[in-house]
Order: structure tokens, then C-alpha cells, then sequence
């Protein structure tokens, strides 16, 4: 767990993959981007020795997606944001199986570390840890 | 030694040379079936040592931890353990617990008793005479007393909660209040994450507090390989204390009369095949009620996050195999089920506030079924049953009718790929087309039934006692020895059967004791 790090190859795809999912007209911050990769390479260091090897093909299989569907002659971290935003939402829309699971897979995980941020929380109206209700019964 | 509200807590990973323990019984795994038999048997004067494979995390670190954080630490595959789906079923996400606690640390706390017709089936159907409803009502009782099991009152239900009621009395929907095991809940709508006040009473601060109080001995890090069997009787376990990479290093043993496997539906098979225990049914007729939520965005301002996780339910349907259930899971995970990429799933993660959801769950068929692999972690796979597509679709179709009677303006189905439903129009189209069930976003929390009881050896892996059919002196006592599914939330239904498994062991605890001898 303390001792997994990933490759260069990997931590660029990953940025790359998150950079297209939380596209916006100010975003997202490099240092976000930074955050994400690295508590992805947390995670993934969390998992058995089986499923880490998946988790890794899963990426590679993104990586060379471009190739595979003909849509560049260059890696996914290498495209425009733009065009990567576009072939993850091929990706979500697709009928083949394959492609509809590594979606799913990255989208989830990527997307609940990104939303952890506590400025993409309070940009979203989340007001933190506080509640009101359950005083309604003590008052 | 680690201590929390009276949890003592030996770290395996803090062991350094090769460590023997002898006890009379030895108990692989701490979750919700392990911690009841723990604190039954030391009850009855026996010496206990629990292993557990997970770490100890304190009660006291739960609100601390961000929600992935607390799956990397308190969580299987920290939190991204999945179900293959085998020809057309969902691909399902499946949360199990590995840390002192189990999975009671990361569910919603709801408490059902196990239906009546449930256990009629399996009384008299299965011909378990012990499985009724009368039999196993002291058993409920003791167990709801430890764990506090309250309702939830109606102040604690979220405005979210409060719309989906209204669009469920609009449709003749009966919504009744959830049971929980929580005490002093302040509504922070992260039970599944570890409560961050302490109010769930997970068996970490409940079970195993009082099982530690007279004598038991927690091991936390301690990955049990295999069960000793030494002319057909258990004798105890062998494993490896595991460190910070989960590396197993560092030898032990423990000898005991009686070995209690533990490990929950997915492991305790593994753990019985690979101590011969070659029974035809270890790893099979897992079911999982294949759970699923629908999102509904509303115009008012709802903050779904200010109140109980899971306040009401509706058996309504439970003659369909559909329970529909509350639910507010996060809002990070709220985000991942958004439809859309980029600048499109942003401005519907930005009407978070706006957002109410509602969930549901079949009562399936079975069609799980556990593998070993060539590591720690089985391959668990899942043909859903013909049965039970229309049922999965059933509940899908019922929770967005709920949401567009609330006065919902878009609804999020959890059907990947599609965009979010603008009138109840598309719900039709939706039910005269199912999609594949394979589109269909599936999580599940009640893995039951690799390891079942059974009348004769012919028909499951465990007797009605809870004592494997091949091994004298083994016992299952968790979710796995359940006959069948039960259609509503597992953890109370455990905690009960492993109390009856394990009053029965401390009854007859002479005749197994001079079968160990």
C-alpha cells in the first residue's frame, strides 16, 4: 500500500482521463489534476495484487483507445482536451461492453476522488460535515 | 495494543517472530456473524480468539476519513470489489468490509427481521424446523437489545426522503420506518462510511466490546490460510500476520477445540476449500439482492445530506421480489452516477442541492457463484436468473414513477449511457424496451447463501447447527449459511443466526469438547 507507485505512462493517462471527465470553462486546476492522480495511485495501491493488473490494463486499453476505434494515430494523453471529452462520451454511449466498463470503471472512481475536493464541494452548495435537522428533536 | 471503547485490539502487523495461541474456539473474521458468535461463547465461559484479515481502524478515525479514504482503509479491494455478470446481467459493484468490524462498519444500518414467509419456506420447504419464525424470535430479541435497534423518527427524514414519500402516497404507496442500529444519530447520511459520532452500533462498538470485556482476544492483520483437520475433526488455524503492503510475513497458529469460519459469503468459501472442505456446494448459490437508485432533480432546494441515511422502506411489492428502500449515499458518489462527461456533468453535479434519491432491491434467485483464483481474492460471478430481469426492471420502473409524482423535473435512471428522463413518457418506453441487463448500474451489499445449511449433505455445505457436513468442529457462522435470499437488509438476519449457531455450540460445548480430546 505505502510502497505501489505508478508509471509516468500511467500517471499521464490519468491525469489525461480526468482532465477530459471534469472539463469546464475554468477547469480543472493543475493542482486538482495533481490531487487526483495521486490519490488514485493510493487506491489502486490499495487493491489485492489481482485486481491492480486490471486496473492498469484498463488504462493502457484507454490509452490506445484512439488507435483501436480510428479516431487518431496518438495516445489519449496526447489528443486535445476537447476531442477526449468527446471519445469518453463515445465511451459512455457505446454498445460494446468493453468500452462501456473501462468507462464506468475510471468514471467512478476519478469522479468521487475529484468531488472529495472540498472547493468542488462548496461549488456544488455542499456545506460540509454540519446539519441541522436531527437538533430539531433536542430543541 | 490498540483500544477504543473498549476494543483491545492485538496488530497483527506489529508482530515481529512466528506467534502460537491456543484457545477453545477460534473465530476467522470480525463482522457481523463473527463478533455475535465471540461474544456468545465467552459468555458461556469459553476462551475466544478472533482473527481478523483487515486492519483496526478506531470508531474514532471514522469522521475523519473522507468516503474513499475509508474504503482504502476499512474496505475490500478498498471499496472496488465487482461481481462479473455472466450472458445478459449487470456487472455489480460489491462493498464488503475488511477491518475489525467487517462490513457492519460500512452498511446503512438498517435492521429486518427475516420475513415470515421466508423462513416458513425454509422451515418447512427446506426442512430446517429450527428456522421458524417462533424459534428464532428470542435469538432477534437478544440481538436488537445489544445493537439498540430504534426506528427512525420522522424529523430525521431528509426533505429528499420527505418527496419521494409524497410521490409514493400519490401512486397508493405505502412507505413505512426503517429499524436501525443507532443510538444518539445525528443524520450526517454516511453510515456506509463509518459513522462519524459513534451512533451506529456496528459490532465493533457493540459485540465485540463486550466479548473483549470477558476474555476474548482480537488479532487484527491475521490472514488465515487454511483450518487444521486431523482425522475428520478441526483443530485449529494457520495464517500470516499481514504488514502495512499486505504482504504476509510473519507466521502463526492457533489451536482450538472448535474452529467458527467467518469470513462472510465470499471468503468463507475460499477459506473451507482450501482446508479440503470439498463439498459441491461451497461457493455456490450466492445470491446478492442486486440493488439499484434512481436520482431526481427538483426545482426547491431539497439537501438530501441533512438527515438519516436510510429512514423508510415499502414492502409493497414484495410478492414482485421488490423492496424499495431510502437511501442518500454521498454526494461524491452521487457525482459518479451522473450521466454525462465534462461541462454536461458538471451543471448536474452543481444541482446537488436540488437532488433527492430513492433506491431499491430485488429478491433474487441466486446464480452467484464464488471461484478460488490464484491469490487471496475469489472471482465471484453472477448469472442473473430469467426471473429476475423483470424484477430488476420492476424496481427501476417504480422508482422513477415515485420520482416523477414527487414533481421531479429530470430523473437519473441507473441505466448507463442514456441521459437523464424528462416525463414519465420515457418510463413507459423504458418498460415496453428493457435495455440489456448488462447497462443496468447494479450495486449490492448482501452477499448470502456460498456456504448453506441444509437438511442432508446432498442439498448445502453446513447442518442446520451451522457445522460443516464433512468436518467435525467447523462451523460457518455468517451470511453464507442462509438457504436462500431474504429480500430485505442482511445484517440483522446474520447477527441472528449466528446467535442461535452460536448458543448451540455453547449447549452441546461438552460433547464437541471430547471430540476434540
Amino acid at each position: 500500500m505505502a510502497h505501489f507507485t505508478l508509471s509516468p505512462r500511467h500517471r499521464l493517462v490519468v491525469r489525461a482521463v480526468a482532465e477530459g471527465l471534469f472539463a469546464h470553462d475554468d477547469g480543472p486546476r493543475p493542482e486538482q489534476l495533481d490531487r487526483v492522480v495521486a490519490r488514485y495511485e493510493e487506491q489502486v495501491g490499495a487493491v489485492s495484487r489481482q485486481l491492480r493488473p486490471v486496473l492498469l490494463l484498463a488504462l493502457d486499453f484507454v490509452r490506445w483507445l484512439p488507435l483501436l476505434l480510428l479516431v487518431a494515430m496518438r495516445p489519449f494523453e496526447e489528443l486535445p482536451v476537447e476531442r477526449r471529452t468527446a471519445l469518453l462520451e463515445r465511451m459512455e454511449r457505446s454498445r460494446l461492453w468493453p468500452l462501456v466498463l473501462s468507462f464506468v470503471a475510471y468514471k467512478t472512481l476519478l469522479t468521487m476522488i475529484f468531488f472529495e475536493d472540498e472547493s468542488e464541494q462548496r461549488a456544488m452548495g455542499y456545506p460540509g460535515p454540519e446539519r441541522k435537522r436531527w437538533l430539531t428533536r433536542a430543541a | 495494543m490498540a483500544d477504543a471503547r473498549g476494543v483491545t485490539v492485538v496488530r497483527g502487523r506489529d508482530r515481529r517472530a512466528p506467534v502460537s495461541l491456543s484457545a477453545d474456539v477460534v473465530i476467522v473474521g470480525s463482522g457481523a456473524g463473527a463478533a455475535v458468535a465471540a461474544r456468545e461463547l465467552t459468555r458461556a465461559g469459553r476462551s475466544v480468539v478472533v482473527l481478523e484479515e483487515g486492519p483496526f481502524v478506531a470508531p474514532s478515525e471514522y469522521g475523519r476519513l473522507p468516503p474513499m479514504g475509508t474504503f482504502r482503509r476499512c474496505a475490500r479491494e478498498a471499496g472496488l470489489s465487482a461481481v462479473v455478470g455472466l450472458g445478459d446481467s449487470p456487472f455489480i459493484s460489491l462493498l464488503q468490509g475488511r477491518c475489525v468490524g467487517g462490513s457492519s462498519v460500512l452498511t446503512g444500518g438498517v435492521c429486518f427481521r427475516i420475513p415470515e414467509e421466508v423462513l416458513h419456506h425454509w422451515s418447512r420447504d427446506l426442512g430446517l424446523p429450527s428456522m421458524t419464525p417462533e424459534a428464532l424470535d428470542e435469538h432477534f430479541r437478544v440481538v436488537e437489545e445489544v445493537v439498540h435497534v430504534e426506528t427512525v423518527p420522522d424529523h430525521m427524514r431528509s426533505r429528499g426522503t420527505q418527496l419521494f414519500v409524497e410521490g409514493a402516497a400519490k401512486m397508493g404507496i405505502e412507505m413505512k420506518p426503517l429499524r436501525r442500529n443507532t443510538q444518539g444519530c445525528r443524520g450526517a447520511s454516511r453510515c456506509n462510511f463509518g459513522c462519524p459520532h459513534g451512533a451506529k452500533l456496528s459490532v465493533d462498538v457493540s459485540f465485540l466490546p463486550d466479548a473483549c470485556a470477558r476474555g476474548a482476544t482480537i488479532v487484527s492483520d491475521a490472514l488465515v490460510d487454511r483450518v487444521d483437520v486431523t482425522g475428520g475433526v478441526a483443530r485449529g488455524v494457520r495464517g500470516r500476520f499481514l504488514d502495512e503492503d499486505r504482504e504476509g510475513r510473519v507466521p502463526f497458529e492457533v489451536r482450538a477445540k472448535v474452529v467458527v469460519v467467518a469470513c462472510g459469503s465470499l471468503h468463507t468459501p475460499v477459506l473451507l476449500r482450501s482446508s479440503g472442505v470439498d463439498s459441491p456446494h461451497v461457493g455456490r448459490h450466492l445470491t446478492l439482492h442486486p440493488a439499484v437508485r434512481v436520482s431526481a432533480l427538483f426545482d426547491e432546494v431539497v439537501e438530501g445530506w441533512d438527515g438519516a441515511m436510510q429512514p423508510v422502506f415499502s414492502d409493497q411489492f414484495a410478492s414482485e421480489g421488490v423492496t424499495l428502500v431510502g437511501v442518500y449515499p454521498g454526494v461524491s458518489v452521487l457525482a459518479a452516477g451522473f450521466p454525462g462527461v465534462g461541462r454536461k456533468h458538471r451543471a448536474l453535479v452543481h444541482r446537488t442541492p436540488n437532488l433527492a434519491v430513492f433506491g431499491g432491491m430485488i429478491h433474487d434467485e441466486g446464480g452467484g457463484r464464488v471461484r478460488r483464483t490464484f491469490g487471496r481474492e475469489p472471482l465471484v460471478t453472477y448469472r442473473m436468473a430469467p426471473e429476475d430481469r423483470p424484477r430488476l426492471v420492476r424496481c427501476i420502473e417504480l422508482l422513477g414513477r415515485m420520482a416523477f409524482a414527487a414533481g421531479a423535473r429530470e430523473v437519473a435512471m441507473p441505466i448507463f449511457g442514456i441521459d437523464t428522463l424528462k416525463s414519465e413518457k420515457e418510463i413507459d418506453d423504458l418498460v415496453a424496451r428493457p435495455p440489456p441487463m448488462r447497462r443496468v448500474e447494479c450495486t449490492a451489499f448482501h452477499p448470502l447463501g456460498s456456504a448453506k445449511m441444509s437438511r442432508d449433505p446432498r442439498a448445502g455445505a453446513v447442518r442446520e447447527t451451522g457445522e460443516t457436513w464433512q468436518v467435525d468442529n467447523l462451523f460457518v457462522c455468517d451470511g453464507s449459511v442462509l438457504p436462500t435470499s431474504i429480500g430485505v437488509n442482511s445484517q440483522l438476519p446474520v447477527m441472528t443466526v449466528a446467535h442461535k449457531i452460536a448458543t448451540g455450540m455453547a449447549a452441546d460445548w461438552a460433547r464437541l469438547a471430547r471430540r476434540a480430546a
